[in-house]
């Protein structure tokens, strides 16, 4: 009777999944039927060569740990969690660079 | 005013054909330069005789009925030809020769460029075609019984907009890194503010300017090539229907600097790598030095109608890149999918099987 039971989970949850495929493919197909779209963005039309940095700075503000007990010693244990006291300023990067701008595509 | 460009060799009206890239006359196929036939138009003008015909029509136009509309007379049969009040180009309705509205492209509303057809109406008809293969969700009495209502090379108005940008972005980021001892599992989060400033340009990001056509469907149709564009000639009009701007530089500008915003935002965030997670907290996009122009550009529409709706498609008459929406056979999806969920279904339920059999043996 058991198997039965696990048999017949394993069918619907088989069923399941397959629809869940099958409408995801379907979703696919009906899509490409629309071929009308506004476009977001401009990236055609960016002048080549023109993209350029004159500030880049990645500067570090703070950090925070957390730890949790490992799987053997969940039972009890709080999760715990420390930060840094003050932030620590550290400039990571500070450099002009250029780069090729996006690029006319066609 | 109109203006028709006539064959020096037999005085049939010339249309310019996209394959040669010439003026073409199709009752002789003489093949004309532009520049030649033009100039001698130009000669041609100064010499006609000032004759003037009165008109004695019987009926007035009633109060608003022409509004919205012009009067125009055929330069070949001096036919009426009543036009909305956009159009710059169209064909006459009594003789079929294509006429330009001289007096809707002069002073302002004259276009700085155009990019000439390089597409003709055949490669239009075979496009379509071509998006209606191998399609298929779309209702087969779509493809068979759909009539094509008319097909048109229409020159859409654009205004292209240059822009310098400068841009100063602010991201908030995190790495994490993670470690494990004897007793705990560690997640460490490190929070960094990164700065990016810089600038970048943008040429020729079009707007379409007709009331017309939806936005929506001449933005499907891009990219359009503004680098091939010509210095703007009426005759490249002649065998096409064109429209003068309906909306104003100053009305389109929003939805040039949108545009040219999120790409500016998208490229400033591509230089924020290395790190796990990124939030913008600020983005100042800046506009300078912008300029505009007035262009028109090349478009083949398609009107087909099926089951009492029109259904419109546009190719772009410069690259042949091809839009319409398609209707769905809902039947067809269900079936579809309803089938495919079988077969995996049968798939899946053959692996479940031989996993059963393989953890009852071990």
């Amino acid at each position: 009777m058991e198997y039965i039971l696990i048999a017949f989970v394993a069918f619907i949850v088989c069923v399941l999944i397959a629809a869940a495929i099958s409408g995801i493919i379907m979703m696919v197909i009906r899509g490409s039927l629309k071929s009308v779209r506004a476009e977001k963005a401009a990236c055609n039309y960016s002048k080549n060569g023109s993209f350029r940095l004159s500030n880049q700075n990645d500067t570090f503000l703070y950090n925070n740990v957390t730890r949790r007990p490992r799987a053997q010693q969940q039972t009890q244990q709080p999760r715990q969690t420390t930060q840094s006291p003050r932030p620590a300023q550290r400039p990571v990067q500070r450099q002009s660079i250029s780069r090729g701008g996006g690029g006319r595509r066609r | 005013m109109t203006l028709e460009y006539k064959c020096p060799n037999c005085s049939g009206a010339v249309a310019f054909d996209a394959a040669s890239q010439q003026l073409k006359c199709p009752f002789c196929d003489s093949e004309f330069d532009v520049e030649a036939l033009k100039s001698l138009n130009e000669t041609q003008e100064n010499e006609k005789e000032e004759v003037e015909w009165a008109s004695h029509s019987d009926t007035e136009w009633l109060a608003g009925e022409q509004e919205g509309m012009r009067l125009y007379v055929c330069n070949s049969c001096a036919g009426e030809i009543i036009a909305e009040e956009s159009t710059a180009a169209t064909s006459c309705p009594f003789c079929g020769n294509p006429v330009i509205m001289k007096g809707q492209l002069s002073g302002s509303a004259r276009p700085d460029l155009i990019i000439p057809f390089q597409l003709d109406k055949k490669a239009a008809m075979e496009a379509l075609k071509t998006h209606l293969s191998g399609k298929r969700l779309v209702p087969r009495s779509f493809k068979s019984d759909n009539k094509l209502n008319e097909i048109k090379g229409l020159y859409v108005p654009f205004w292209l907009f240059d822009a310098e940008v400068d841009a100063n972005m602010r991201y908030k980021a995190t790495t994490i890194r993670n470690w494990s001892d004897a007793q705990f599992n560690y997640t460490e989060t490190r929070t960094y503010n990164v700065v990016r400033q810089g600038e970048m340009a943008f040429e020729k990001v079009p707007v379409d300017a007709s009331a017309k056509l939806s936005a929506e469907l001449m933005e499907s149709l891009e990219p359009f090539d503004a680098s091939s564009a010509k210095d703007f000639q009426t005759a490249f009009l002649a065998g096409y229907l064109a429209d003068k701007f309906e909306f104003c530089a100053e009305h389109s500008i929003a939805r040039a600097n949108e545009r040219i915003r999120a790409t500016t935002e998208a490229e400033f965030r591509k230089t924020v790598t290395g790190y796990a997670t990124v939030s913008a907290e600020y983005r100042g996009v800046y506009l300078k030095k912008s300029e505009v122009k007035y262009a028109l550009f090349p478009v083949w529409t398609l009107a087909t109608t099926w089951r009492d709706k029109t259904y419109l498609f546009a190719m772009n008459g410069q690259t042949g890149k091809f839009v319409g929406d398609l209707p769905t056979d809902w039947g067809a999806f269900w079936g579809w999918f309803f089938g495919l969920t079988a077969i995996i279904s049968v798939v899946l339920i053959v692996l479940a099987a031989i996993v059963g059999l393989v953890l009852m043996f071990v």
